[in-house]
């Protein structure tokens, strides 16, 4: 029997017992802080033995070799270039120890150093790293692997196609996470588990994380998506500060109470990390004894995955939307920007249609003359630091798609395989290879399919070779291949009975994209609506639609039309030609009066609709001056109340602000043309000088400009001697100040001792993060803790 | 003396209730519209196309004598720094920033639209403030594995005695230009959410 047959045999039956900390170990048994481990190992083999030994005898089925660091980036660092050596050797010594009823595992840490698309080094090269320690060790005799302590999913990919590249060997990963549950990344325990599990990982888990109560729970939410076994290795603890000295707190008995609880929660090997001891194995083996191992709950899934998150298709209660906005295909603007190789404003799209509810993005940037494979590349690169929604890779071209698959890191969504020969194998190839799903789109040839019994013989013969390669129905989705029905009229009726076959006969998910289906039609956004849920009621899984159209409306004449009535066409043109396309607008309440509504524009910070609104009341004959006092100050004072009373958070107020603002710029030049003008109180503003962050000091401006202040904003790093030349030129009532800094600060003051060397009168104001109450008292200012205290502040020291 | 490490890109998660409570949102307390949320968060979003997390760390031996502690060649008078070094005979320096593009695009609206500047600049505070948390989890990642770890708390120059001058040798000693950050003679860092902390290294 082979290692993994082993290995298999032995899930079946156990528990398998891993081994548990080896650095803490090597510390106690005296190697010095700053030695390389696997050097010191090599020069102390006996005590690197003696652990192993322990170990074993504790009732570790694996231990792990001692080559967690050796590889050649970290190995570099520290002027040691014999990496395959090192690595031989330390699998050699660990086989020494393990004699013939345990295992040996090569094990495989992180580079240091993170990889493309979340660092610089390339994704290829960390793979050539990880492949040359994986040889040695296959060398050295390692029965198995073991990927661990990772905190980038790239890097934990990189060592997995490495080890699936070199041999057929047991691959246990197992990632780490951080108190909030995920990786130092960003990657969720579920995200991580259906990307490794489905590139190939034949165990995942996770380890070091912290200690076993907190690792039960990502065991718990790992189970009912796990196709494959689960391995854990909690630290003794985590390590706890005590008058400043830390330590590993959790006894052997404490940590070996847990293991009925992994047990229970379904996880297949247990080992321990960080503090952990043979004793603390020992007492976890003594649990676990006679104990039956829980099985994964499935064989398959139905679930994609980016580097941070995951999107499970099961049990969805509504339909999926797959945001389609970055393809080139009618955006002349992204054509321009892909063929100068530029992906930024795939950012921008990515962004909206996040904003908009998507829950996968389509990935195409095909566009003649450009760098189909680099631009992939990089829209990849951008949008996994940008966005947590997995990635479809629609492109007509293996190689592209190829290069993608390997790169992505998570499950990515072929767009799309299709019945084509040429193409069908490689494709199926490599979504197995890389773990991908697939949509599958059943056209043949360059025809497509005229009936439905053609479609299903297309997506039948697709899936009879998936099958071949080793993929299920789980794997994949079917493209329901939508036409026009102003060009076929029985073009909804062939998708809606495609949706239901797929999934009452075939139980395959679907996937469609609807707004074909209105083409050269009036009212497209009506059509696409009720085909959206006259195909939600079939059983559609996802849409390639704007999410928009998740509302529920089935209209009476667009079902006719799509059901292919008799004369429904005709009466769907008639009813709807001439009806604009228009999107849903906001609708001011129609029972609020004029005054109302221009006083609720300023409470709700509508800065679009305020100036509008004015000149409606303007030409209506409303008084400015009285729409001014009565209905704009007392609504922004309203506002100022309700920011207060932390009713309304700082975005409100300054929206309102601005919308102040606004209002009054309509109403100024007519109140002035009715009043001569008041004079107004001056209030000069400045941020005081070395100091650069002024936004506090604009919102001050704002709001004081909004209470009838006339605001001379000097800017920010402004000169005592600049601001006071301001200030005998202006004459205001009130000199505002503001630092954020401690060393910027002093200038307030230096800034008032000038003004009162040239005998001004003006009164000073100061603020900013690190100013305080006492230190505007010790220079004579006044103290305004926020933008309204300032407005206080201003209204008491000018009395207007 | 070592070189730093570089962290060019740092991917955080974001902070979104951070955010919302520096921008004075109160649980509870606080009602915000669907449309001023929608608004917000699209703004949010947007942020993140600018913001360029970046940041630097470097462990280094401490020599304590009397208050002083010495970092290779630069002492620092600190009754903080001796306090929070004082089971620690290495220190971890380290940065964050933000970036420039998010600072650009700041001030390009700081007049026009001040709502977007705001809640921009709150993200961009609260983003940089989460590298820290991300490069102190890096490090004891790394260092629990030779028996070591962070002290839990952290400081910056400029509280309370740590004085704001140390903060040209942290920036001398981390090698910030290489992260595009720039010094003042006020040590103000440029560009905006930069910032640099101290963090205690303990054995286990």
């Amino acid at each position: 029997m082979n290692a993994k047959n082993k290995i298999n045999y032995l899930l079946k039956r156990k528990i398998v017992i891993l081994d548990g900390a080896m650095g803490t170990e090597l510390y106690k048994r005296g190697m010095p802080e700053k030695a390389v481990p696997e050097e010191w190992c090599l020069e102390h083999p006996g005590i690197l033995k003696e652990i192993h030994s322990a170990y074993k005898n504790a009732g570790s089925d694996i231990i792990y070799a001692a080559t967690f660091g050796a590889n050649r980036i970290k190995l570099r660092g520290r002027n040691i270039k014999n990496v395959k050596q090192i690595n031989r050797d330390l699998c050699l010594l660990a086989k020494e120890s393990a004699g013939s009823n345990c295992l040996v595992a090569g094990d495989i840490g992180g580079l240091g150093v993170f990889i493309e698309p979340f660092g610089k080094l390339s994704f290829e090269e960390a793979v050539d790293i990880f492949k040359e320690q994986i040889s040695a060790q296959i060398d050295g005799g390692a029965d198995l692997f073991v990927i661990e302590t990772m905190i980038d999913i790239q890097e934990a990919r990189a060592a997995l196609i490495a080890v699936k590249e070199l041999c057929d060997k047991f691959t246990i990963v197992t990632m780490t996470y951080e108190a909030g549950g995920r990786t130092l990344n960003g990657t969720t325990p579920e995200a991580a588990l259906i990307t490794l599990q489905s590139l190939g990982a034949d165990c995942v888990g996770a380890n070091c994380s912290t200690g076993p109560e907190d690792m039960l729970k990502i065991a718990r939410k790992l189970k009912p998506y796990a196709t494959v076994p689960l391995a854990v290795k909690p630290n003794a603890g985590m390590p706890k500060l005590v008058s400043n000295q830390a330590y590993f707190s959790m006894k052997p008995k404490e940590f070996g109470a847990f293991a009925k609880d992994f047990a229970a929660a379904g996880v297949n090997m247990l080992g321990g990390c960080c503090g952990t001891t043979p004793q603390h194995i020992y007492e976890a083996k003594v649990k676990l004894t006679g104990k039956k191992p829980v099985k994964p709950f499935r064989k398959t899934i139905s679930a994609l995955s980016s580097a941070r998150s995951f999107l499970f298709l099961e049990n969805q209660k509504d339909v999926l939307i797959a945001g389609e906005s970055i393809n080139p295909t009618g955006r002349p603007h992204l054509q321009q920007e892909l063929k100068k190789g530029k992906t930024a404003l795939i950012g921008q799209l990515a962004g909206e249609q996040k904003q908009n509810n998507a829950d996968l993005l389509d990935v195409n940037v095909g566009v003649p003359e450009a760098n189909e494979e680099r631009l992939m590349i990089d829209a990849i690169s951008l949008l996994s630091r940008l966005s947590d929604l997995p990635l479809a890779i629609d492109s007509s071209s293996i190689k592209v798609i190829e290069k993608a698959l390997r790169f992505y890191p998570g499950r990515a969504l072929i767009n799309s395989i299709s019945g084509e020969e040429a193409k069908l194998k490689p494709l199926l190839n490599l979504a197995k290879k890389y773990g991908a799903m697939f949509i599958v789109l059943p056209i043949a040839g360059r025809a497509i399919p005229k009936t439905i019994a053609e479609r299903k013989n297309i997506i039948k013969n697709i899936l009879k070779e998936a099958k071949k390669t080793g993929l299920s129905v789980k794997d994949l989705i079917v493209d329901c291949l939508v036409l026009t029905v102003s060009s076929r009229p029985t073009a909804a009726l062939d998708v809606l009975k495609t949706i239901s076959w797929c999934r009452k006969d075939l139980k395959a998910y679907t996937i469609a994209g609807l707004s074909n289906i209105s083409f050269g039609l009036p009212r497209r956004d009506i059509i696409n609506t009720t085909f959206l849920n006259m195909a939600k009621k079939s059983g559609l899984s996802l849409a390639i639609a704007n999410p928009l159209q998740k509302k529920k409306l089935i209209d009476r004449r667009a079902k006719d039309l799509l059901l292919n009535k008799k004369g429904a066409a005709a009466k769907f043109i008639l009813h709807y030609s001439g009806s604009a396309d228009k999107r849903i607008k906001y609708e001011p309440d129609k029972k609020l009066s004029l005054e109302e509504k221009i006083k609720m524009a300023v409470v709700e910070g509508s800065k679009d609709s305020i100036a509008s609104l004015i000149h409606t009341a303007l030409k209506a004959g409303k008084n400015p001056l009285s729409l001014m006092q009565d209905i704009l100050v007392p609504a922004i004072m309203d506002v100022g109340k309700l920011f207060e009373k932390k009713e309304y958070f700082l975005p409100q107020l300054i929206a309102s602000a601005e919308s102040m603002k606004r209002g009054t710029e309509v109403l100024v030049p007519f109140i002035k043309k009715e009043k001569p003008e008041e004079k107004k109180a001056i209030i000069i503003l400045a941020t005081v000088e070395g100091d650069i962050h002024d936004i506090g000091k604009n919102i001050v401006a704002l709001l004081l400009d909004n209470y009838g202040f006339k605001i001379i904003d000097l800017g920010k790093d402004i000169s005592a001697q600049k601001i006071i030349a301001a200030a005998k030129k202006h004459k205001p009532s009130i000199v505002g100040l503001s630092a954020l800094m401690t060393t910027t600060m002093v200038n307030m003051k230096k800034v008032i001792d000038l003004a009162h060397k040239e005998r001004l009168k003006c009164k000073f104001m100061v603020g900013g993060a690190v100013v305080t109450k006492s230190f505007a008292d010790s220079i004579s200012a006044s103290y305004a803790k926020d933008a309204i205290a300032a407005v206080h502040i201003a209204k008491e020291l000018s009395v207007i | 003396m070592q070189e730093p490490e570089i962290f060019n890109q740092i991917n955080l998660d974001l902070p979104l209730e951070s955010i919302y409570k520096r921008l004075g949102y109160r649980e509870g307390k606080t009602a915000i519209s669907g449309q001023r949320q929608k608004e917000t968060e699209k703004i949010i979003n947007e942020a993140l196309g600018f913001i360029e997390l970046k940041g630097c760390a470097l462990i280094e031996p401490v020599e304590k004598t009397g208050e002083a502690v010495r970092i290779g060649n630069f002492p620092i008078t600190s009754k903080l720094l001796f306090s929070l070094l004082r089971n620690s005979d290495e220190i971890l320096l380290c940065a964050a920033t933000a970036g420039e593009k998010i600072i650009k695009e700041i001030s390009g609206c700081s007049k026009s639209d001040l709502t977007r500047a705001i809640i921009l600049d709150a993200v961009a505070s609260e983003m940089a403030d989460a590298c820290f948390e991300w490069i102190t989890s890096y490090y004891n990642r790394k260092l629990v594995r030779t028996g070591r770890r962070l002290t839990d708390r952290r400081i910056s120059c400029g509280f309370s005695d740590f004085a704001i001058e140390n903060q040209k040798k942290i920036y001398d000693l981390l090698k910030l230009n290489k992260i595009g950050i720039d010094i003042t003679e006020q040590f103000i860092l440029v560009p905006e959410k930069s910032a640099t902390a101290v963090l205690g290294v303990i054995k286990l």
